[in-house]
């Protein structure tokens, strides 16, 4: 099992802070969803893990070893779905599973997944969101990182494929640990083992529905 | 990583190209090696910039890609400097 350890994450924007002492810890086995309004961090944060963005301060370590900025990204420790689409939209989707993966094996898993294999033939461009965000997903969730951050993957996408991934998302759970978030967030409450909400900078934790009311990130409990 | 290559070479040589009706053969090739790796990044920026998560999963650096680019094109300069002078010699 392995272990990421975040802690005392600071980021301001110009005399905005964004980020304050923000610290967690993820198991592989698990899924933490975090929860936040538009412009609380969520994305932020990600970004920092993930190397992409520098923070004000940070001690990250996995597995014991401490990471700092970029150099996360060679060591492959995180895999990251931003919010946006990032796949060449001009590539065929069997033009670009190869690139993501050299072993053949995994190749053809992910181009048999019932979900891949109906559009295989098309162009990204050519994709609905849902399919696109499936097979993005698919390609950086069969990635070897043993950790793994989601970046709204339910957003815009339809019901057959929230199913879809939600699947998805519990097979690698046995595997990875798994950052999710997102404003679906039913969808993200219903698959955490345990959340977190980002509120003017600071991390809390949630334990009921009622908290995310408490911070008003929800108005009614419905 | 090609993908890469080939995404930010295209708008390097479009530069290169385009240098070509400034500056002799000779040294619109040195200055595709020295500088048309940055103007073809500026290109990507604009273009496939969202790409680089595509990369970063993979394990790829900015610099690491940058870097490998660079080098690739310093590198496919030396003959067009070559080709330039020998096509300058004989017209």
């Amino acid at each position: 099992m392995a272990v990421l350890k975040l802690d005392n994450v600071n980021k301001t924007f110009g005399k905005k802070k964004i980020l304050e002492n923000v610290s967690f810890q993820l198991k592989t086995g698990e899924i933490l969803g975090i929860f936040g309004s538009n412009g609380s961090g969520k994305s932020t944060l990600l970004k920092i893990l993930f190397g992409t963005l520098k923070s004000d301060s940070i001690d990250l370590k996995i597995e014991g070893k401490p990471f700092r900025g970029s150099e996360i990204i060679k060591h492959q420790k995180i895999g990251y779905l931003p919010q946006f689409s990032f796949l060449p939209s001009a590539n065929r989707v069997w033009d670009v599973v190869p690139k993501f993966f050299e072993d053949g094996n995994l190749q053809d898993r992910v181009m048999r997944d019932p979900g891949i294999n109906r559009i295989s033939g098309r162009r990204i461009s050519e994709l609905s969101q849902g399919e696109r965000r499936y097979l993005e997903l698919q390609l950086v969730g069969n990635l070897a990182h043993p950790f793994l951050m989601l970046d709204e993957p339910f957003s815009m996408v339809e019901p057959l494929y929230i199913e879809h991934i939600n699947r998805f998302l519990l097979q690698l759970k046995e595997i990875k640990g798994i950052i999710l978030t997102d404003h679906y967030y039913h969808n993200v409450w219903n698959i955490s083992d345990r959340k977190k909400l980002i509120k003017e900078g600071k991390i809390h934790d949630i334990s009921s529905k009622a908290d995310l009311q408490k911070f008003e990130y929800i108005r009614s409990l419905d | 990583m090609w993908q890469f290559y080939l995404d930010v070479t295209k708008f390097a040589f479009a530069f290169y190209v385009l240098s070509l009706l400034f500056m002799s053969p000779f040294f619109a090739a040195l200055t595709f090696g020295v500088f048309g790796t940055f103007m073809g990044l500026i290109g990507f920026n604009q273009f496939h910039k969202n790409e680089y998560y595509t990369y970063h999963n993979l394990g790829y650096t900015k610099k690491r890609l940058l870097t490998a680019t660079w080098i690739f094109n310093l590198l496919l300069c030396l003959p067009l400097m070559g080709l330039g002078t020998l096509l300058v010699m004989l017209f």
